[in-house]
């Protein structure tokens, strides 16, 4: 028997190995990261269905904003609380909010706020609006589990695991475009093959874009050696990668800083469009700068993928002087840095409209279904026969399997609508609200994978998935009772975003349901999910 | 001999032993990583780029490389093998890519 003889023999098999072992470990997280990147392509609807108040917010303050005069009082508002702090920012009228909004970092660092009226400088009360993460509650599940940068590279992980199991999945896959045609209902073991196979294939190129650009989007943090090598620090490799002049130290010597407005009206000339942000680092020092940014594009229906930057101007804090400019919507004239932002567009899902996000929605849904169907088969193929991989231990670690199948899946689904109960019925004014909403969530998944752990599965699986069948239908219903409102006033209101929401929860809560009549009680091994 | 090995496989039903399996993970996950950073410090020398655009350019490389490393790493089932495999080019890479590092 040669080596090559032996290698031949061997390949396709111990990628299978790879692709069934590996994508069942790291096949409940993917889950979690897929479902709520799924549910965060709508995050800004999601944000506006959970502020219900939230016209109290961009009610107009005044018939037209002045923004000359507005960002003269906030600069004023600044020198007399903030005079040595090390940064303001200046959030000018329009947008989700009609207030004048500043922002600085006071003596212990730590960030300070305050809504001013754009005509008079008065502080505004604090606005009546429920605190919470709204949609970001999904977008931060999705790319680090509320952890911060462990959680970040724990997803770069299961990312890299993914690409590696859907490369082996194809490897594995013999017969990919011939069994694409083929789906046999109600087989068993057969049918959740046909439908990993079916919902893997259809949608494989979403598939890798999603995984290798989410991966790029981190790339200074996973992949740091080339950076690491050819630069002194981080800093100086992105301002020559886009042109811009490095970021300046505090020098600590002192200089006035220049009047803000007039920097206002020039950017605007530039950037011919009305700004939305000034950004001032170290007022007073003779390092300080003025950046003025112009409003992100949202929402646009661009279909080329050119960054959604609004463009911004940077000024010398002290002469005035332009020290940079970066045009609206500007593409780069290198092609890998094209590539790099087209890829960064690409998963943020910045072009083409609802359109595009719809279809985002559901390929990442088929995404989704393919990790549940994966890890599903597993058990599947298992409860016919056991293959006794652990040895003595083999009947306690399928159970173990089971109970995560259940938690991970039909578990966090349910935490995922327990949210958007939690938004209506925490208290309005309850302090930490935002901080309550998501511990809220993580309890009902850590339930979840409790009950799992003492039901048997196909009464743990029908049990919870009729829970948020349950949550999901009623959820217009909670609305009506806690805010008066409900689909027919948002769609008279023309209120599509947060008409899309409830729909979107009904229309999930029937597959729920739909879910939970197939899971049948067991009659024998094998007939359950 | 080794077809059986090969149907067990198949079947799922190998018993991989513990420590050739840790093994075999490190060198995928570690050796892997070490060779898709020497990649990418590499093309960020060698590339006909401004540096921070092959720099960029060689990131993206990288990490698109991971993943077939990690499959070479299972693919092979001598593991001195696949630690040389992985091991070697790395090192050979990012030899070159440091010492070409201050050429323009």
């Amino acid at each position: 028997m040669t080596r090559s003889a032996e290698r031949g023999g061997s390949f396709r098999p111990s990628m299978a190995w790879l692709h069934t072992w590996g994508g069942l470990w790291a096949g409940w997280l993917l889950f979690a990261i897929f479902f709520t990147g799924t549910l965060g392509v709508f995050d800004d609807a999601i944000t506006r269905w959970m502020k219900p108040e939230a016209e109290a917010l961009d009610r107009p303050l005044v018939e037209k904003v002045d923004a000359v005069q507005a960002v003269d009082l906030a600069e004023a508002y600044l020198q007399r609380v903030a005079p040595a702090s090390h940064f303001w920012s200046i959030g000018l009228p329009g947008g989700e909010d009609a207030a004048l909004r500043v922002f600085w970092q006071d003596a212990n660092d730590v960030f300070q706020q305050a809504r001013l009226h754009p005509a008079t400088g008065a502080v505004l009360p604090g606005p009546r609006v429920r605190e919470t993460e709204g949609g970001h509650h999904f977008v931060h599940m999705h790319f680090e589990f509320h952890a911060g940068m462990a959680g970040v590279w724990l997803v770069g992980a299961l990312t890299v695991a993914m690409l590696v199991a859907l490369l082996t999945g194809i490897v594995t896959h013999k017969r990919i475009f011939k069994d694409f045609f083929t789906f046999r209902p109600r087989k068993g073991q057969r049918s959740w093959l046909d439908a990993h196979n079916a919902v893997a294939v259809l949608t494989l190129p979403f598939q890798f874009m999603i995984a290798y650009s989410g991966l790029v989007l981190f790339y200074p943090t996973y992949l740091p050696a080339a950076l690491a090598v050819h630069y002194p620090a981080p800093d100086a490799f992105f301002a020559e990668l886009r042109q811009e002049p490095p970021h300046r130290e505090e020098t600590g010597v002192a200089a006035p800083l220049t009047r803000l407005s007039p920097l206002l009206v020039q950017a605007e000339a530039v950037l011919d469009r009305a700004a939305s942000f000034v950004v001032v680092e170290h007022p007073g020092d003779s390092s300080a700068s003025v950046k003025v940014w112009g409003p992100v594009d949202e929402g646009g229906d661009e279909s080329r993928l050119l960054p959604l930057e609004g463009g911004h101007v940077l000024f010398d804090g002290v002469t005035a002087d332009v020290l940079h400019v970066l045009l609206p919507r500007h593409a780069s004239g290198s092609a890998v840095i094209t590539l790099g932002d087209a890829l960064h567009e690409l998963h943020y899902a910045e072009f083409g409209g609802y359109t595009v996000r719809w279809l985002y929605f559901l390929s990442g849904m088929a995404g989704a279904a393919m990790m549940a169907t994966g890890s599903l088969l597993f058990m599947v193929k298992r409860r016919q026969k056991s293959l006794q991989e652990f040895g003595w231990h083999t009947p306690r670690v399928y159970r173990l399997i089971d109970v995560l199948n259940v938690g991970a899946i039909a578990g966090l689904m349910l935490a995922c609508i327990a949210f958007f109960w939690f938004n209506r019925l925490l208290p309005v004014a309850m302090p930490g609200r935002e901080r309550g909403e998501v511990i809220g969530f993580f309890l009902v998944w850590m339930l979840a994978f409790a009950h799992a752990a003492w039901r048997r599965p196909p009464r743990a699986w029908t049990e919870q998935l009729r829970t948020m069948a349950l949550l999901c239908l009623a959820l217009p219903l909670l609305n009506a009772v806690t805010t008066g409102d409900s689909v027919f006033t948002y769609l008279r209101a023309g209120d599509s975003l947060r008409a899309g929401v409830e729909l979107t929860a009904v229309a999930l809560g029937l597959l729920a349901a739909w879910a939970a009549m197939k899971v049948k009680p067991p009659r024998s091994p094998g007939a359950a999910p | 001999m080794i077809r059986g090995y090969a149907a067990r496989l198949k079947r799922g039903a190998v018993s991989v032993s513990r420590s050739r399996l840790f093994w075999q993970s490190l060198a995928a996950v570690a050796g892997g990583y070490a060779l898709a950073s020497a990649v990418a410090v590499f093309a960020g020398a060698v590339l006909p780029l401004p540096r921070a655009e092959a720099v960029l350019a060689g990131t993206l490389l990288g990490l698109a490389a991971y993943p077939f490393a990690i499959m070479l790493a299972f693919a092979l089932r001598d593991l001195r093998l696949v630690w040389s495999g992985l091991l070697l080019p790395a090192l050979l890479l990012a030899v070159i890519g440091w010492l070409l590092k201050g050429a323009p």
